[in-house]
This record gives structure tokens, sequence and C-alpha cells, in this order.
């Protein structure tokens, strides 16, 4: 069915998957899901196998997990209230932080991509900032409440330290330091359902989500002194929404990932399904076009997430309700 | 300063997502429905939603709310309610109509911060603003409007005393409960293993309320603060005694511009009246009025205690005290050092942030303080929920600056509490109950069906 086959289907959770996240070097994959365990995966000869089972970090599901950008940490965020960082030492994974603060379920973390800081968000409505010291310390550097339900996801802009987020109050919000306070700034609100995943582009100058409305959108960066005359307030860069792919999911979409090796865009859909989209040759950069590149079948519920691997191209890595991961190669 | 209602920290601790309007509240309502069977006596059986007979209306009190560990907004609904300005006239125009002999005494108890905010909102000098907002409260109907300087004096003192006998028992950290939003906090979400190293000694609002109110004289006692939260404070069922609250009801400054915009009128249309003595206290050693404790516009608490302590473990008596910046402007530190040592470590710790890092520390036994003055507001009491709102949501920094600045310059500072006749012939006459109050831990109780992924 179209170009996306499958090659790996990866056994071993179970119940539901909820989540699967590439290692920066493209030779590991961590899921997690409703059976409290991470796994981490690794090939073996062809094979892909599960090297690692980390069972003993949550009393309740684990919601994401999340590689900092350096490999050296993973981050498992749970529905138990806490953010667990593991490292890799001598063999084995050891959980060196467990960050608490959260009222209840935390539902996403990611790591800024100079490393220095640290995200978290859940149903409290609350995104955290944490600032990683010297001695793997987490402090609190904001508790952001501007969303005003359950916060899903959150991403760090590559290249800066901006921070966005995704909520079930159908907007998008991004947050920059500004001295030592963090700050809203930028809301993006055209999606008319939950906004549940957001992923930017390689460059960082694009993000795309995905929501309950059915629909993807594909936002675009406007610097301050754009050459298209776009208003910037207060030298701040302005996000549009410039394409929405609508009329392709026939349920909810509930996670995105873009591929910066290939610039295609993959989602996770309630009607079990994968989509990939690829721009349009002839696509005008201010009024994109996407097409379906294909489509893939082959879980039998809910898929949650959908990863592109950062070193290899074509490889998709995708969790789901049905209990399995799966790995798919775009030809 | 931006949004209404209770501070940030509460709403956290509180929050319920998801509210549809079953869930709204968890508190488990009881409704009478009856069954009637149906005329054709068949199996099907209508449920009586009120259409035959009224149900009664259900009414869910403010102690349920604070017993409960879910949402918070039924507490705000109620507060708003029971302690609200249309409720102080209320409450007042009744007092006024009754026989003089039957009247309750109206007593109103103002606090610097809230009087520092309108000063600045209708720009007059504090003392002025002060007197026209007793002239207002007069003019409604009150007997005695007075600072709180009695009360945060008395407060200080006893926290002074606390503090030097916890160190020596090495029950350290001592952490300032004067704040109902961290209090509220860290009931409601840290519970047991936190609530130890809570300062038991009551706020300035509270204890004003136990030193003013006197069994067998019917009272009505307003306060006027800068903080939503102490609406909350003053609801606690320990702040009660034979149905007399130590406080009535809560009023803020923000509420109280609100009531002069309502008569379409500003503070300045009230003619000032001057503040009245504290009753019950001796005129020796009277402070000057709107004065304020050295230190921070929280209530000077870690400075107050540090230069004590100094003096009562150390025997010195520091000449300038070095407040260190923390990683941000909430977090200053205060260290005394001893023959190149440091023996004691305080900190003033404002904004949910600094709370968070404060008790994560505490939990993971890294936490070298002795002393906390922790505030939920960013910026402490000066920037309380309730103050006035700077004319344009971006100055609300600008506006905290300013009121900072005069709280140091244009109030009075106050002499070391313990060189006061005054506070130590009061402090005497207290039990330790009119002193102290009692912390509750609060189960957190998970409900399965408000979990959604």
């Amino acid at each position: 069915m179209g170009r996306l086959e499958g090659s790996h289907i990866l056994h071993g959770h179970k119940g539901r998957v909820w989540n699967v996240a590439w290692h920066p070097e493209g030779h590991l994959l961590a899921s997690c899901g409703e059976d409290k365990t991470i796994r981490i995966w690794g090939r073996d000869g062809q094979k892909w196998v599960c090297k690692t089972c980390l069972s003993d970090g949550h009393s309740r599901t684990i919601r994401a997990v999340s590689w900092s950008a350096c490999g050296k940490f993973l981050a498992s965020a749970s529905f138990d209230g806490t953010t667990s960082v593991w490292t890799y030492t001598k063999g084995d994974y050891d959980c060196i932080m467990s960050l608490e603060g959260h009222e209840n379920e935390v539902k996403s973390s990611a790591w800024s991509h100079s490393g220095q800081y640290f995200a978290t968000c859940g149903r409290d409505k609350t995104v955290w900032v944490w600032e990683v010291a010297e001695d793997n310390e987490y402090e609190c550097a904001a508790v952001l409440f501007n969303h005003a339900q359950d916060v899903k996801k959150v991403a760090w802009q590559p290249g800066r330290d901006i921070l966005a987020s995704c909520s079930y109050d159908d907007s998008i919000k991004m947050f920059r330091e500004d001295g030592t306070e963090w700050v809203q700034c930028a809301n993006l609100t055209s999606h008319t359902s939950t906004v549940w995943s957001i992923a930017f582009n390689g460059s960082g100058d694009r993000m795309a989500s995905s929501s309950d409305d059915l629909t993807v959108k594909i936002w675009q960066e406007y610097p301050p002194g754009n050459a298209q005359g776009i208003e910037t307030p207060d030298n701040i860069p302005a996000w549009k929404c410039v394409c929405t792919l609508s009329g392709y999911h026939s349920r909810t979409v509930y996670d995105i990932s873009w591929c910066p090796l290939s610039g295609r865009i993959a989602t996770a859909c309630g009607d079990d399904k994968i989509r990939v989209f690829q721009e349009s040759p002839e696509s005008d950069h201010d009024a994109p076009t996407f097409e379906l590149e294909g489509t893939a079948d082959g879980h039998t519920q809910d898929v949650n997430a959908v990863a592109w691997n950062p070193k290899e191209v074509g490889l998709l890595a995708s969790a789901s309700d049905d209990g399995t991961v799966r790995l798919w190669c775009a030809k | 300063m931006t949004t209404p209602g209770f501070s940030g920290v509460l709403k956290l601790a509180d929050l319920d997502d998801f509210i549809t309007p079953s869930q709204e509240c968890i508190i488990p309502v009881k409704v009478d429905r009856k069954v009637k069977a149906g005329a054709d006596r068949s199996k099907s059986m209508e449920i009586d939603e009120g259409r035959s007979s009224k149900l009664q209306k259900v009414e869910i009190t403010l102690s349920d709310c604070l017993a409960c560990s879910g949402c918070v907004t039924t507490a705000e609904t109620v507060l708003v309610s029971q302690q609200s300005g249309p409720e102080v006239l209320r409450v007042l125009t009744e007092n006024f109509e009754l026989p003089e002999i039957r009247r309750k005494l109206v007593l109103v108890s103002i606090s610097n911060t809230a009087v520092l905010s309108l000063a600045a909102k209708y720009s007059v000098g504090a003392l002025e603003a002060a007197q026209r907002i007793s002239g207002y409260f007069k003019t409604l109907g009150a007997d005695l409007v007075c600072d709180l300087s009695v009360a945060e004096d008395l407060v200080l003192f006893e926290c002074q005393k606390e503090f030097v006998g916890k160190k020596q028992a090495g029950q350290v950290p001592v952490l300032v409960s004067a704040c109902p939003g961290w209090v509220c906090y860290a009931e409601k979400t840290h519970g047991s293993w936190l609530l130890p190293y809570l300062s038991s000694v009551k706020s300035p609002q509270q204890l004003a309320g136990s030193l003013l109110k006197k069994p067998g004289k019917p009272m009505y006692h307003i306060t006027l603060m800068s903080c939503y939260d102490r609406k909350l404070e003053a609801s606690r069922p320990d702040f009660a005694n034979d149905d007399q609250k130590d406080v009535d009801c809560v009023l803020t400054a923000v509420e109280l511009q609100q009531m002069f915009e309502n008569e379409s009128k500003t503070l300045l249309d009230y003619d000032p009246i001057e503040l009245d003595p504290i009753p019950f206290s001796n005129s020796t050693g009277a402070v000057e009025q709107l004065s304020t404790p050295r230190g921070s516009g929280s209530g000077g608490f870690a400075e107050s205690v540090f230069v004590y302590a100094s003096q009562q473990l150390f025997g010195i008596t520091p000449d300038t005290l070095n407040y260190i910046p923390g990683r941000n402007p909430d977090l200053q530190e205060l260290n005394l050092e001893k023959d190149g040592e440091v023996v004691l470590r305080f900190a003033v710790a404002n904004g949910f942030r600094n709370i968070q890092n404060l008790v994560q520390k505490m939990k993971r036994k890294k936490c070298l303080y002795d002393y906390v003055e922790v505030m939920a507001c960013p910026g402490g009491c000066l920037n309380g929920g309730a103050q006035c709102r700077p004319d344009q949501a971006s100055q609300s920094r600008e506006l905290l600056a300013h009121l900072d600045q005069r709280y140091k310059t244009e109030l009075p500072t106050r002499p070391n509490v313990e060189s006061n006749p005054n506070v130590l012939s009061l402090a005497k006459g207290m039990s330790k109950d009119d002193l102290h109050m009692q912390f509750h831990a609060v189960e957190m109780t998970p409900n399965a069906l408000n979990i959604k992924w």
C-alpha cells in the first residue's frame, strides 16, 4: 500500500504502547506504555530486539519518552506525576532523577537542543521549564499557567531555546526566556479541537500540528523584517498557519513527526493508519501544498505515536493501542 | 498581577481539569430523588427531575471545599459570595438598622500592602490613602479602623522565639506559614511530611482577629488585604470560636476599588479620618501608624528573625545585612558567619518555582536553610493577586518596583519588636492557642472517572 512498507513488528509491551523515541544517533529506539515499562530496542543482525526493559521507574502508565540531544539521557513522563531521567552507565540504565511537581499525569517531556533546558507538561494544565545544572540537578525555572486545559505535548524549536506546547484547549503556545522569566511569545489558535501533537522541521522555521479536528496544520515562522511584510510586534517572530491538510484523516490525529532528513511528515491516527505527506515539488513557500505520499495499514487499533529515525532516511517507528511497536520503510 | 482570583500556586494545588458539569465538584452530593411508578404499572420508572416538586438547592460549604482534594473552583465561587463588597454593604446596612444596643461592633484592619496599592492607584501618599480608606469604612458604619502593626509585631515576636527554640532542637528548616496560598498548597500537595516544618505562628490577619475579638462581644471584623487567598485563610474552621470567626470578611485592594467604582466614586471622594489606635493595647510603646517591620514587604519575617537569632544564638548583632541574590530575583539568601563558618542560612523564596525547588531540595535532603520566608506570589505580598491592577498589564513589573520603593522609603520602619514593651505585655496575656495554628494534611482522593488520556 502506497510507498510505506512494514519492516518489523516489535512485540513485548503488554497493553497499549503510548510513545516511541529514537536515540539521536538513530541506533536505539525507546518505547513506553501502560505496562509501566520502557523498552529499548536495537538491531541484532537484521532483526530488531529488545535490549533493555526498564520496569521499576514508575507506578503508573508511562505516557512518553524522549532522549536528550547529546544522547546521554532518556526521560520518561508518567501518569504517576513524575518524570524520570535515566542515563546509561556501566551497561545499564540508571534512574538518576525523579522530577516531581506536576499535580498529576505528566504527558510529555523534551530537552532543549542546547541541553540547558528541559520541559514537561501535563494534565494539571501547566508547562514546566527546568534548568539543567552541572551536577545533573534540575531546578524549576518556570511554571507556566498559560493553557486553560490539559497540555498534551512540549517540543523545543531546533537551534533556539524556544518552547512550544499544545493542549486540550485547542491552542499551541510558545515561550521564550526574558531575563529570568519565561514568557509566552506566540499563541496559535486555528485548530478547532484538541491539538495532540506538534513537531518542528529540521531547521526549525516550520512546525506541524495534529489535532482532534482531523486536520494537520503547517505553521511558518516569520522573523522581524521578513520580506513578506508579516508584522512582528515587539520584534518577536510571528507564526502563521500556511497550510491545512484536511480530508485525509477520518479520526483524531494523535501524533506527528517531521523528518529532518527527507522533509516528510508522518501522522498517527485513531483510524489505525499511518500517513506520510511530502511537500509538492512546485509548492509556494508562503502557501505550501503537501501531497499524501502513502498510507500504511497494519496496526489494528489507534496509532498513538510516530517518529522518524534521525539518521536513516525513511525509517519510521510507530506505537499503537494494539500493543505493538512497528518499523516502516518509506520508499 | 494579571489574573484575578486565587494565586497560581493554589490553582495548581487544586486543579481538576476536564470539568464537565457533572464533575464540577467531587464532593458527594446527596440528592433525594423520588421514584414514581408509571401509571401503567410497567417496569419502567421515571426519575422525578424536579418538575412536580422542587429539588432542594445543594449547598457546598467552604469547609467542604477545604477538606477536599478536588477542584478549588467551588471554593472560589463560595468565597466570592461569602466575602465580598456587596456582602459587607449588606451586613453593615443590616447592622445599622438595628437598635444601637444590639448592633455589632464593626472593626476594620487594614494592611500596609493594600494601602500602598490604593495609594499608587489614586496617586496619593500612603498615610492619606489609609485615612481616606478609614473615612470610607466609617461612612459605611465601621466603629474602628486600625492598621495591623500590633498584630504584625506579635507575630514576629512569636516567630523569633519559635525559631530559636526549633534551631536549638535541630528542627530546621522552619518555613514561614503566613502565606495562605503556600499553606494550602503544602497541606493539599505535600501533606504530613512537610507540615511539621511550617512555622505554627498565625499570620498577622488571623492574629489581629484573636486579638480584637473578645467572647461575649458581638463584632464584625473586616480586613483589607493584598491577596485573595486570605479569604480562604479566614474561612479555616480553626479560626473560629463559638461561631465567632476571628475574621468575618476579607476585602482586597482591587475589590475596594471596585466598590468605589460601583458608586461612581474614587478614594478621593472620601474624607480622611485618622486611623484608630488598636483597642485593648496600652499606649506605651505605640508605634507610628502604617509603620512596617524591617525587611521584606511580606512582613519582614526572614530579616527580623535573622537579627534576633543572630543575637540570641551567637551573640552577634549583624550591622549590615547582605542579601545574596539567588538564581532568580525571587530568591535571596542571608547568611550569618562566625569564625569564617556559616552558622545561619536564611532565605526569602517567593513564587511557585522557588517553592518547588525548596520543597524538592527538602525531599532530597539537600536543603541547607535554617529558615525560609516563603510567599506564593512572585515579588511577595506587595505583588499580591488582589492588588489594584496597573493601568496597562505590561506595567506590572514597574508597579511592583514602585510599591517596593514606597514600602521601603515612605513607610516608617519600626524598631525591633523585642524592644517594644507593649508587644511584650500583650504577648504575655495571650495563650499558645491565641498565637498558634494547626495544619491539616489533605488526603488526595484520585478519582478514576476524571482521568483522561
